[in-house]
């Protein structure tokens, strides 16, 4: 008779725990809400409205009617043109900041992700502000001092939507790209040189090809974040300056008649294209990594000199830094101390009772604890159990590690609000309902695929041969995996924490709707104050936000010694 | 009808208005002909019960769901806080979604929401027929006017006028006296092409009501033909009028409508370039709380429901607001003083409130047709 060893049991027993315990995780956190968003599109109303009945109304008039199929290609090539935009220049950027001798690198750097500190629904505002065909600040400016007639910018056209889209964008494909170029062996760039290429053919030729799956996996990473936009679209004149299907979902949920129905059939359109962008994405991302980077041997990138191109280059990332950064928060400053919104910064008049009230406000006080407190631990969860998946799926090889895989990614392709409405129907009825938890739940459901693609690119970029040596030396797993790869990802860990941090701080679409009174964050108030109340403490909040942002940014980097752009 | 109305001008009290209110109110007409005059002729104010307010006192807090605006709302609670030691906690949402939301909780049994504020008393109504309200008749609701609430169901906080508002800056003396004196045929003429703004009657209670005037109750005078000269000059579109507001302040916009009286207000006072005026007819709406039958502080509820609807918790809302006042015998103490807008030359009251919609067939109707249509007109 055969008799199966007690021991291999109880390995495969293990082997079965761990891929089961994840499946779980990720079945509750991630595919319940998604099922419930699927599910929702096919009701005639909520789930506890006793008069809904099932119907595909919804999904027919959405996947089958006009004004959606039109809406949804004007979104799409939309997208594309953001992230084409976004892609071009962030791709610029790294380049000249990893490549070449322009000063102040570290400088530069931080100038390039700033605009990551703005949530992009105030940057949106901001832009209002300046460039609105009648009132913009720009306008009146190029028309009272330069004899302008009608206007220099439209921020409320569809070119304008576009814009501001990409500009919020950039820091993502700079990111993405420059990590790849830093992580890139020069000596490749260098023997190019030697066989008498130029700088252009060098870049062509060498450099693109290598950072190549990069570029793909930012524009398509761009393109699936771009699509679920509803907020800045929204804030530039909504469907007025160009259709855009994130806007009908975010119609369909706040203006009569409340439609969660067609809300979730768009929010299933919008998941098909976003998995497609998806798929693209995760690809590329592991082409990109299939490069091994982070190995025993060390390398010094050599700078390219400039010249007579140095103050160009110098002139275009300035150019994009008063763009991104300097012109929105100077605009959000004006309005924070005015009394109302003038388009004349010489007669307006100006105050400091927004600030005293914004201050004074119990509900801001409440809602920047909150904030912080879902700052805090949703990145902190994110990121651990982004490190246990990507170990197991990676390292540890559990079964059924595609599939998990494919799951961890799926928050990315699904609308924020239309993801927060799948939780607020899966968590409506447990306990967690109104407190500040179903936020560090939503946030740790929405960010997992980044924190995970972030840890899983780091691992993978370790080179194997590191651990076998541990593992040889005569190390356990657990010791080689907490002193040898752990350590090795430790920088990527971090970036990706800051990275969910920035994303839980300024999280909009879900957060409104899971909003409560004992769980208000400042993005939700900031919201609620541009919608119901003044621009003013919009704007304020706005800035908080980013004072928030910088001062867990700073604390994070010198007390971990991070930088974001390290990311893999 | 004469002075001592205060705040508010004077109804359109045909008897068949009256019949109509009388059936939203779910009174007989014979006893509303006379009732203002009863409200008027009240002295002493009737107080909450003793025992209310220590059971109030002991649960200690209540949330509201309101739609007001929210730094004048949180002033406004503030004055209740004071009075009683009881705190608020205020959500503020868009009337349709905060409404679902709390339907939703309700059905589920989330109790969060104390009092509901809400500018649409036809969904109230359909929650009462699901028993999710609680019925309660404050003692100080007997001062509020009879066609303003549902007695035990909802009482109006605050009635709202709603007209055209320009900005003084971008108009003309001439365009501002074609504004003053043209009624709201103003709102079609081809000069504010490119210049106007209006908002979705989708967005809410008050847009809704606004539009329904020219779309349902008065199609006959407005009608189809009326909006479609105005979708012509292609206005910009809001979803919440808020930023509309505060884009008429900017100059994006010299002409607006659907300009209620509490925000032009509160922008007049802020110091920006804003006037307004309330032509004939002049559509109003209701702002109207209700408890929510599984309040979680039922008693707290109540009492800040009566405090909402007596003399003090009206006259608490001038002083944030320039609405009128729901009652017959709360007036702006700016009105008499003539303060603020009231000293302005350009400023008059409304004359002839259209309020009497309540009851229509075409008001009620869940589907809310003329939302479709009005989209329809305005190429959403």
């Amino acid at each position: 008779m055969h008799k199966i060893p007690v021991g291999l049991v109880r390995r495969k027993r293990q082997r079965l725990a761990l891929p089961v315990i994840l499946g779980l995780v990720l079945a509750v956190l991630v595919l319940l809400p998604i099922v419930l968003m699927f599910l929702g599109a096919v009701r005639t109303g909520t789930f506890v409205d006793p008069r809904a009945h099932f119907s595909l109304r919804s999904v027919i008039a959405v996947y089958a009617t006009m004004p959606y199929l039109k809406t949804l290609i004007v979104t799409i090539g939309a997208s594309l043109a953001v992230s084409f935009l976004a892609c071009f220049i962030g791709i610029a950027l790294a380049w000249l900041i990893s490549r070449t001798d322009i000063p102040a690198k570290a400088w530069m750097e931080n100038a390039v992700i700033a605009p990551l500190y703005l949530s992009p629904f105030v940057g949106a505002l901001a832009w209002l502000i300046l460039g609105s065909p009648n009132a913009g600040l720009i306008n009146v400016l190029a028309r009272e001092v330069f004899g302008v007639t009608g206007y220099a910018i439209n921020v409320m056209t569809a070119t304008g939507v576009i814009l501001v889209m990409a500009l919020y964008n950039i820091p993502y494909a700079y990111m993405t790209v420059s990590a790849a170029l830093k992580g890139m062996d020069p000596s490749m760039e260098e023997a190019s040189y030697l066989n008498g290429a130029g700088v252009f053919s060098t870049a062509l030729k060498v450099t693109l090809p290598v950072v190549r799956p990069s570029i793909i996996s930012a524009f398509f990473f761009v393109f699936v974040l771009t699509c679920g936009t509803f907020s800045i679209p929204a804030a530039l004149g909504g469907t007025q300056a160009m259709p855009f299907l994130a806007i009908d979902i975010y119609r369909a949920t706040a203006t009569y008649p409340v439609d969660y129905a067609r809300a979730a059939a768009i929010g299933t359109l919008l998941f098909w294209i976003s998995l497609i962008g998806v798929a693209f994405y995760r690809f590329a991302s592991q082409v990109a990594t299939r490069f091994v980077t982070v190995t025993a041997r060390g390398f010094r990138t050599r700078f390219l000199k400039l010249r007579s191109w140095r103050l160009p280059a110098i002139g275009f990332i300035l150019t994009y830094v008063t763009l991104a950064i300097i012109l929105p928060y100077l605009a959000l400053f004006y309005v924070a101390f005015t009394r109302f919104t003038s388009s004349n910064i010489l007669t307006a008049s100006y105050t400091l009772d927004n600030f005293r009230s914004v201050i004074a406000s119990v509900a801001v006080r409440q809602s920047i604890g909150n904030t912080l407190l879902v700052g805090v631990i949703s990145p902190t969860f994110c990121v651990l159990l982004g490190i246990v998946l990507a170990y197991s799926i990676r390292r540890l090889r559990i079964r059924g590690a595609g599939i998990l895989d494919y799951i961890a990614m799926f928050p990315i392709a699904v609308p924020g609000i239309v993801f927060g409405t799948g939780i607020f129907w899966t968590y409506l009825m447990t306990p967690v309902y109104g407190t500040v938890w179903i936020l560090v739940i939503a946030f740790v459901a929405t960010y997992i695929p980044y924190a995970y693609r972030m840890i899983d690119t780091s691992i993978i970029q370790i080179d194997r041969s590191l651990e076998e040596a541990s593992a040889l030396c005569g190390a356990s797993h657990y010791r080689t995996a907490s002193q040898i790869t752990f350590r090795l990802i430790r920088p990527s860990v971090l970036s990706a924490w800051i990275l969910v941090f920035i994303f839980s701080i300024r999280e909009i679409s879900a957060a409104i709707i899971l909003s409560s009174p004992s769980n208000r964050v400042l993005s939700v108030m900031s919201w609620d104050y541009l919608e119901f109340g003044n621009v003013q403490n919009a704007a304020i909040i706005g800035i908080l936000q980013t004072v928030i942002l910088m001062a867990g940014i700073l604390v994070s980097r010198f007390l971990l010694r991070v930088k974001l752009s390290q990311s893999g | 009808m004469n002075d001592t109305h205060g705040g508010l001008p004077t109804y359109n009290f045909t008897r068949r208005n009256l019949m109509r209110m009388a059936a939203v109110a779910g009174l007989g007409a014979a006893s509303l002909s006379f009732l203002p005059k009863v409200a008027v002729a009240q002295s002493s104010a009737p107080q909450p019960s003793e025992d209310l307010i220590a059971a109030a006192k002991t649960e200690g807090t209540l949330t509201f769901y309101h739609t007001t605006a929210i730094d004048p709302t949180a002033v406004w609670t503030s004055a209740f806080t004071k009075k009683y030691g009881i705190t608020t906690q205020n959500v503020r949402g868009p009337s349709y979604p905060l409404f679902e939301r709390w339907l939703t909780e309700e059905r589920v049994g989330q109790h969060v929401a104390d009092v509901v504020q809400i500018t649409d008393t036809v969904l109230i109504e359909s929650a009462h027929d699901e028993k999710l309200i609680a019925d309660y008749t404050p003692a100080s609701a007997a001062g509020i006017r009879p066609e303003m609430k549902k007695e035990g169901v909802w009482y109006t906080a605050f009635v709202n006028a709603m007209g055209i508002a320009w900005n003084s800056k971008l108009v003309s003396p001439e365009e501002e006296k074609l504004i003053r004196e043209g009624g709201w045929n103003v709102l079609t003429d081809p000069r504010w092409k490119g210049r106007i703004a209006t908002g979705t009657p989708a967005s809410g209670g008050s847009s809704y009501s606004y539009v329904y005037m020219f779309l349902g109750g008065k199609r006959d005078q407005f009608g189809p033909d009326f909006l479609a000269k105005m979708a012509a000059l292609k206005p910009q579109v809001y979803d919440s009028k808020s930023p509309m507001y505060d884009r008429l302040a900017a100059g994006e916009h010299a002409i607006v409508d659907q300009a209620s009286q509490s925000d032009m207000g509160g922008f007049y006072l802020k110091g920006a370039p804003i006037r307004w005026v309330f032509p004939t007819p002049t559509p109003a709406n209701l702002t109207v709380q209700t408890i929510s039958a599984g309040a979680p502080h039922p008693n707290a509820a109540r009492l800040f429901q009566d405090w909402a609807m007596s003399q003090e918790g009206q006259a608490a809302w001038f002083s944030v607001a320039g609405v009128s006042s729901a009652r017959e015998d709360t007036v702006d103490p700016r009105k008499a003083a003539k303060a603020d807008w009231y000293k302005e030359d350009w400023y008059k009251d409304p004359e002839n409130l259209y309020i009497d919609y309540l009851g229509d067939p075409g008001y009620v109707d869940p589907a809310k047709p003329i939302i479709a249509e009005w989209n329809q007109l305005f190429g959403r």
